[in-house]
């Protein structure tokens, strides 16, 4: 509380009220059916939002006036909070939808898995911030990694998959932060090759193609004289490719039916009208309704009338989509793009190592859940339930993705006084 | 990267939202039902102008398995007049139908009882109601005119190609079918918007894309329907028809098919059930006597004989032939009552002198001034049967009229059935010229031959359908018919009128008297397997005719005897509306039990 000036980001403050504002909106088209229902209507999705969105600002402007070095300082202390309330949920949680990932704390539903995103970043930046830490050392990597895997391993457990896959964002700040780029690259090839055998149902074909990219590797190697290590490494890789390529019907199978279905009804929403495809099925229908200007605010009778399921939650951007047209999502996706690049603006120009790459792990995170969240509306990725920030209706999602937003603001409002002209 | 990610989803995006119509079509098709609205049916008045046959509303019970809530049945039992295995049996069925649908419990709700529903119902959930139209008949008679409506079936549906969709009401018969298209009205269409669980949530676009529904017209008939009510009485327990028509427009006025049924039974939630009975009664109520049954004449049909042999010059009222008890010519085929013998013509109208009109009908047929012989003769005697309507469709406003049968010579020159060219002669067909051989009428064709005598010699085809108006505060627009002519010179008509007069006065129908007016008529006693059938055909008065009218009473016995008296009886009513000078005569009637 030593500071005086408040000259924090306001672009990104802003773009902020923009994504909460219009979250609100669209929370009120959804649940207010009919004329009667006013702003302020007990019980109603849009009322309860409103207190939460309340709140959430209140807890804006408390992080701003936090010490950055305190912050800092209470990184480890969070962490340790958040994986013994993730231990908690095991134990005495409730169950919803499957998943046991809600506690009750003073008669309000939380979800520890939210928070938990929150404090692994700043646990991870406070932990890789450290002056001698070095991703070239096994020792510290593992550390690092470990900090990452064991609130996913947690959530895991708690059957929330969604939810853990959401860590997996971690894995590029470690490549921002000189990771070897083969690792994230060899992930992708490994999840292109697992899409393309779930898509194609055919491994052989798949496998064709691995040994036609392989046969071009060995050219382009003897053509540049690398010999020895190099075709071992192509060798292996290819061999290994292939391997996955005829185990990823296996690999499907060890997972939960509830998962399997959904990979399967993610190119051929057809097969479980009714089941698992019904939500992309509908979300589609919604989304594509809605033309280039879409219905009209509050005119959006397909999700008005629950065609849709979970659309005040994880498929809001069906009623973005169809009331307020191709306009709409593409301005909303805008917007998200803006604040993700202000974000990453933000990280790059923080004048603290922890700043950075905390900044990197937020925008990695938000960039996961727009991109998955979207993704799973427009059928272009399977049905994954996790929240679409600042918009899904749900208290703890929108006051966490609050606090980690204005944490990073509050670090860098920190950089501006430091550089400022006192000193 | 980010960026990259993006522009694919906004590209995504733009094609589900731009390019592809296909959603947008599959959102209204999810989110907009598109309902029928049924159009009320015309109102059917008689020829006084008072309402005959109205709709009155009727609900449907529909009830939705999701949202079903009940908390104790008895009310609901109590109300509907239910059984608890009744009601446990309906819910069963359809709490295992689809969750979110709509099911029909219990159909026919009369307003009264739905009002003490209403007041009963209001704790429980899960129920609605559909309001519908269901015919009500101010006056229950005319069951066979009226006819019913009822769901159009299938095959209906496909006939009329487009026309009709499931779930419409049609005539099935009578007016009701025949006037269909003028009493159905225009459907009306209503959009509304419907929420996942087919729960009506709204109109669409403030009924911006609704089409009203246009009610029937009304119509008029020319029925008289305190005369129809009292021929249905009259007629109660017996087998046959009565059909009065008003002979200077051939309105119908009486069009009694017995035995009878009321309206109404054909209604509502019996109206299958009743149907059944109906039909499997032995004495058929569902058969339109009228227009359906085929009767040999009998004697009636000695005046359409006389009136072609007198404008023919084959006979004057001056011809005398020969009785003895049959047809002398003939080895007294057919057979006759011993009359005076040689006599008139009129006396042989009078006694219904069978050997008279066999003479008759056999100087016609073999007549010196035909040159083409029997083959001419008889084509021009078939020619005067047709123009008076005889074997003809007359073409009157009601489904299923049959047109009984004139023979032509062709069917006689059929080797295989009948005797083959130049093999038959007057006295092979002699029994026609007393109405007996292959002639066979319809009521209706016997009693607008009646009304041709009446009229001297014209007639209006007769017809139900008196005028139609499109609103009740329109006026009524009435329906044109043209005449017919039959060739037939008037001077000939006035010498039968008189003849059929003394058949009243003082021949074989001296029953059907009525003091003060002059009642003509003429009778038959048609052979058949059984007993005969007692017919009269007759109008009144002599000059300027009110009503003609046609009586058949099946195996009743002589003409004279029931038909005659039972026209009397509906002639009084018309014409003085009471019945006092037949009154021993009608209860006479009623209580007359026929073996059927």
């Amino acid at each position: 509380m030593n500071r005086k000036s408040f000259d924090f980001d306001l672009v990104s403050v802003t773009l902020y009220l923009v994504l909460v504002g219009l979250g609100w909106l669209t929370i009120y088209a959804v649940s207010s059916t009919g004329t009667g229902t006013g702003i302020f209507a007990p019980g109603t999705f849009h009322t309860k939002q409103l207190i939460w969105i309340g709140i959430s600002l209140v807890a804006a402007w408390l992080v701003l006036l936090l010490d950055s070095r305190f912050i800092e300082a209470v990184s480890v202390l969070a962490y340790i909070v958040s994986i013994g309330l993730l231990i908690l949920v095991l134990i005495v949680g409730k169950e919803v939808n499957g998943a046991k990932s809600w506690i009750l704390i003073a008669g309000q539903q939380f979800q520890p898995s939210e928070f938990a995103k929150l404090a692994t970043a700043m646990a991870l930046a406070k932990y890789m911030s450290a002056l001698n830490f070095s991703l070239k050392n096994p020792r510290q990597l593992a550390g690092a990694l470990g900090i990452v895997l064991v609130p996913a391993i947690i959530v895991i457990l708690q059957n929330d998959t969604g939810s853990a896959l959401v860590f997996g964002s971690f894995l590029l700040v470690f490549y921002r932060e000189g990771l070897h780029p083969l690792v994230p690259l060899f992930l992708f090839f490994l999840a292109l090759v697992g899409i393309l055998v779930l898509w194609s149902e055919a491994p052989g074909m798949v496998s064709l193609g691995i040994g036609v990219l392989a046969v071009a590797a060995f050219v382009f190697g003897f053509s540049r004289r690398f010999w020895g290590k190099w075709l071992s490494v192509v060798t292996l890789s290819a061999i290994f490719f292939v391997g996955f390529a005829y185990s990823v019907d296996y690999l499907v199978n060890q997972l939960a039916p509830h998962q399997q279905i959904r990979l399967k009804v993610w190119f051929n929403p057809n097969l479980d009208p009714q089941g698992a495809g019904y939500n992309v099925i509908h979300s589609k229908i919604a989304i594509g309704s809605g033309g280039v200007y879409g219905k009209g605010f509050l005119n959006g009778n397909y999700t008005k009338y629950r065609f849709v399921p979970k659309q005040e939650t994880d498929f809001i951007f069906c009623t973005i989509g169809e009331e307020l047209g191709w306009i709409g999502t593409t301005g909303v996706m805008v917007v998200f793009f803006l604040l993700l690049l202000r974000i990453r603006f933000l990280a790059e120009n923080a004048k603290t190592r922890y700043a950075r790459i905390y900044g990197y792990s937020i925008m990695l995170i938000l960039f996961f859940h727009v991109v998955v969240n979207l993704g799973m509306t427009i059928g272009l990725i399977p049905v994954i339930g996790i929240p679409l920030p600042f918009f899904s209706y749900g208290g703890s999602s929108l006051l966490v993705f609050t606090i980690m937003l204005f944490l990073l603001i509050n670090l860098f409002s920190y950089r501006v006084s430091v550089l400022g002209s006192k000193i | 990267m980010m960026a990259l990610v993006f522009l694919v989803y906004m590209g995504r995006l733009f094609s589900i939202q731009v390019l592809s119509l296909e959603y947008a079509k599959k959102a209204d098709s999810y989110v907009i039902r598109t309902k029928p609205i049924m159009a009320p049916r015309g109102n059917i008045y008689n020829r006084k102008g008072e309402i005959f046959v109205s709709n009155r509303p009727m609900f449907t019970m529909m009830v939705t398995p999701e949202e079903l809530f009940i908390p104790d049945t008895l009310p609901l039992r109590e109300i509907l007049d239910m059984t608890q295995e009744e009601v446990d049996e309906i819910l069963d069925k359809i709490l295992k139908g689809p969750r979110f649908k709509e099911a029909v419990f219990a159909r026919y709700i009369k307003p009264e009882v739905y009002g003490a529903l209403q007041e009963q119902l209001w704790n429980f959930e899960g129920i609605s109601f559909q309001a519908n139209n269901q015919r009500y008949y101010d006056q229950e008679v005319g069951g066979h005119v009226l006819g019913y409506i009822s769901e159009v079936n299938a095959r209906e549906i496909e006939q009329a190609t487009g026309k009709y969709q499931q779930g419409d009401l049609i005539g099935k018969s009578g007016i009701e079918r025949s006037h269909d298209s003028t009493l159905r009205g225009v459907r009306g269409l209503k959009k509304v918007l419907k929420d996942v669980r087919n729960r009506e949530v709204g109109p669409y676009e403030g009924g911006l894309h609704d089409q009203p529904t246009e009610k029937g017209k009304d119509i008029m008939l020319g029925l008289d329907t305190k005369l129809q009510g009292l021929g249905e009485t009259l007629m109660e327990g017996k087998k046959g028809s009565i059909v009065a028509i008003e002979p200077r427009s051939g309105e119908i006025l009486a069009f009694i098919s017995a035995p009878a049924y009321q309206p109404s039974k054909l209604t509502g939630k019996e109206l299958y059930e009743n149907w059944l009975d109906l039909r499997r009664d032995t004495l058929n109520p569902l058969f339109v006597r009228p227009l359906m049954a085929q009767y040999p004449p009998g004697s009636i049909f000695k005046i359409p004989v006389a009136l072609a042999a007198l404008n023919e010059g084959v006979i004057t009222p001056d011809t005398y032939y020969r009785c003895g008890g049959g047809f002398w010519r003939n080895k007294g085929k057919p057979g006759c009552r011993l009359h005076v013998t040689p006599l008139a013509f009129g006396t042989a109208v009078k006694h219904s002198c069978n050997s008279y009109f066999a003479a008759t009908f056999t100087d016609f047929l073999h007549n010196a001034k035909y040159q083409g012989g029997i083959y001419e003769a008889y084509e021009i005697w078939y020619d005067y049967m047709a123009k008076m309507g005889i074997g003809q469709i007359l073409d009157i406003d009601m489904p299923y009229e049959k047109a009984g049968q004139l023979p032509a010579a062709a069917m006689y020159d059929n080797k295989e059935r009948w005797y083959g060219h130049n093999r038959w002669s007057a006295t092979t067909i002699i029994s026609n010229s007393i109405g007996q051989g292959e002639i066979l009428m319809t009521p209706l064709q016997m009693a607008n031959l009646v009304a041709i005598v009446a009229n001297r010699g014209v007639y209006t085809p007769p017809h139900l359908l008196l005028a139609t108006r499109d609103k009740r505060e329109r006026p009524w627009l009435k329906v044109r018919y043209e005449t017919v002519q039959t060739g037939i010179e008037r001077r000939h008509y006035e010498t039968v009128v008189d003849a059929m007069e003394q058949v009243v006065s003082a021949g074989t129908a001296q029953r059907a008297r009525l003091e003060g007016i002059a009642v003509c008529g003429k009778t038959g006693t048609v052979e058949n397997s059984g007993e005969d059938h007692s017919v009269f055909i007759g109008f009144a008065p002599k000059e300027n005719p009110k009503i003609a009218i046609a009586v058949i009473i099946e195996n009743a016995g002589g003409g004279g005897r029931w038909a005659a008296p039972a026209a009397a009886i509906m002639m009084e009513q018309y014409i003085r509306n009471e019945v006092k000078e037949k009154l021993f005569e009608y209860n006479r009637i009623r209580q007359a039990t026929f073996k059927y």
